[in-house]
């Protein structure tokens, strides 16, 4: 009980944004849409249909490493991370209330698109994605969370993040399938979290997918382990 | 009363420099110690060793009888820390962040809820409890992180610095509730450079300087070991007679120190300033005397 209060102390705080700031709820939402739109006026509904596993893919990335690393930042630039440290709150509690503080802003477009799925034909999309996506978010986390440490000045994460966020949404296969690329360019856009998760989602789903599901798991898992030893190295909890 | 706080040859490196060179002092449970000394002695980083947020690089402290490296998660179950210019987030509200902040130390909701109320009232927060940090003014904002520690219950609180930025009143209503929980029995360590502070708020006082604790003691009885027992202040002096002991602050401040009162007048008398006034000593002269004692050329 004492654990669940401390995640729940963390992230009651960590989420005043929500009520404060929900326009960053709604503008989530609306760029959501748009991007449905657009690509369902581009291309029709199966065009539209790929929207669905990038923006949950996508959502979550930006989640952990923008939302978390700039939570994190703040905390360190307010001196509030360290009256956490010096106080009964472990790591880990600390970092599941700011993960779940940052989890409301994926719930507006995500209901929308789950909402929007079966009139494109895209429900059986929603669950493969979802799955993909949650194992996308350790490494996510640990991203942001790694920066937020590491970064000298916590005003400048930001600036860090933001590029970290979208080279890795948009430039890799996460908008568009990784089958749409040359054969000899595959594996090196596999190697991609993001990109890796999305094809995990498409493969679960058979839906436009380059490589059997097991590919890009063996990706996301090898991140995870990646990410899980960067994080050991980099984020540091006080004294120790 | 038992110790809180052992601290024995505790140091901090960054890089060649030294930020602390030997923090060797106690403090007393149920006691409020305030670590006094000018900006750069080394206040902060022992507030920081000591609250298990920096690795001392050399030294041992104990914090309630538990090492600050060996039994750092133990130590952190009793501690409360308010950094230095601590301030809660702009989207935070008073009643939001204490309430919280005691539900993520392991407080059940009602309990949080009720202690949050007090400590607000006390700390005379309670009217702008609904009123996000981004209305509320930077003093305003540091006296919530203040109430968090405070209303924590922790039995040793660390407060570095909370009054620096607050008008006399917010002051005055800190100093009181830190006092009522050092009553409780609770362990509070205070920093600041203000010597008035420390002499009315400390029993027990850890002057540093240059990262080193050169005195501690009560306030009373440090001012008590001074070897003069009067001072002349010179504002704006322009000539001044030899005395027992000159201390120069700036181009025309001079401070002449004697051993009665009769000896303080008369050179009160002979000295040519804008303003002269003639007091007991009291601890800010003990400050001055270590701090100018010290000279320039410590290790650092």
């Amino acid at each position: 009980m004492r654990g669940l209060r401390g995640a729940l102390g963390v992230a009651a705080l960590a989420s005043r944004w929500v009520v404060r700031q929900p326009t960053w709820l709604v503008q989530d939402a609306v760029l959501a849409l748009a991007f449905l739109v657009i690509l369902y006026a581009w291309g029709g509904a199966e065009a539209a249909r790929s929207v669905v596993v990038a923006w949950i893919v996508s959502g979550v990335w930006g989640a952990g490493v923008n939302t978390v690393g700039q939570e994190v930042g703040e905390a360190r630039l307010f001196g509030l991370l360290d009256m956490f440290v010096a106080s009964p709150v472990t790591p880990r509690q600390y970092l599941a209330g700011v993960l779940l503080a940052s989890l409301p802003l994926l719930a507006p477009s995500t209901l929308l698109l789950v909402i929007l799925a079966a009139p494109l034909g895209a429900l059986g999309l929603v669950a493969p994605s979802l799955a993909a996506a949650l194992l996308l978010l350790p490494v996510a986390v640990m991203t942001g969370l790694a920066i937020a440490m590491a970064a000298r000045k916590p005003t400048n994460i930001a600036a860090y993040t933001n590029p970290v966020v979208t080279l890795l949404i948009l430039l890799p296969p996460v908008f568009y399938p990784l089958a749409a690329l040359p054969a000899w360019l595959r594996p090196a856009a596999l190697l991609a979290p993001t990109a890796a998760a999305a094809e995990l989602a498409r493969a679960l789903a058979g839906y436009h997918n380059a490589y059997p599901w097991t590919t890009p798991l063996l990706a996301l898992l090898a991140w995870n382990a990646a990410a899980l030893a960067a994080a050991k190295k980099l984020i540091r909890w006080g004294a120790g | 009363m038992d110790d809180c706080i052992v601290a024995r040859g505790l140091g901090k490196r960054y890089g060649d420099t030294w930020g602390v060179v030997d923090a060797s002092f106690t403090a007393p449970a149920g006691a409020v110690t305030v670590l006094v000394g000018p900006n750069g002695a080394g206040k902060t980083t022992t507030v920081g060793m000591l609250s298990t947020v920096l690795r001392p690089s050399r030294g041992d402290a104990w914090v309630t009888g538990l090492h600050v490296v060996r039994d750092a998660w133990e130590v952190r179950r009793r501690i409360a820390l308010v950094p230095q210019e601590a301030r809660i987030d702009p989207n935070w509200t008073p009643w939001e962040a204490v309430r919280w902040y005691l539900v993520a130390r392991g407080w059940g909701l009602r309990d949080a809820a009720a202690r949050a109320r007090e400590v607000l009232e006390e700390l005379g927060l309670w009217e702008i409890r609904g009123r996000p940090g981004w209305v509320l003014s930077g003093g305003q904002r540091r006296r919530v992180a203040a109430a968090m520690a405070l209303a924590s219950e922790a039995d040793v609180v660390f407060l570095d610095e909370p009054t620096t930025g607050l008008d006399v009143e917010a002051r005055y209503r800190v100093w009181e509730v830190v006092r009522r929980e050092a009553s409780r029995g609770r362990c509070i360590v205070f920093t600041t450079h203000d010597m008035r502070e420390a002499a009315v708020l400390a029993d027990h006082a850890v002057l540093m300087h240059r990262g080193r604790v050169v005195a501690e003691g009560s306030p009373q009885g440090l001012a008590e070991r001074l070897p003069y027992r009067y001072r002349v202040v010179l504002t704006g002096a322009r000539r001044f007679p030899r005395a027992a002991r000159v201390l120069r602050l700036g181009e025309a401040t001079v401070i002449l120190y004697a051993e009665t009162r009769g000896e303080a007048l008369a050179l009160a008398s002979e000295a040519e300033a804008e303003k002269t006034v003639v007091e007991e000593t009291g601890f800010e002269d003990v400050y001055l005397a270590h701090v100018h004692a010290a000279g320039e050329d410590g290790e650092r």
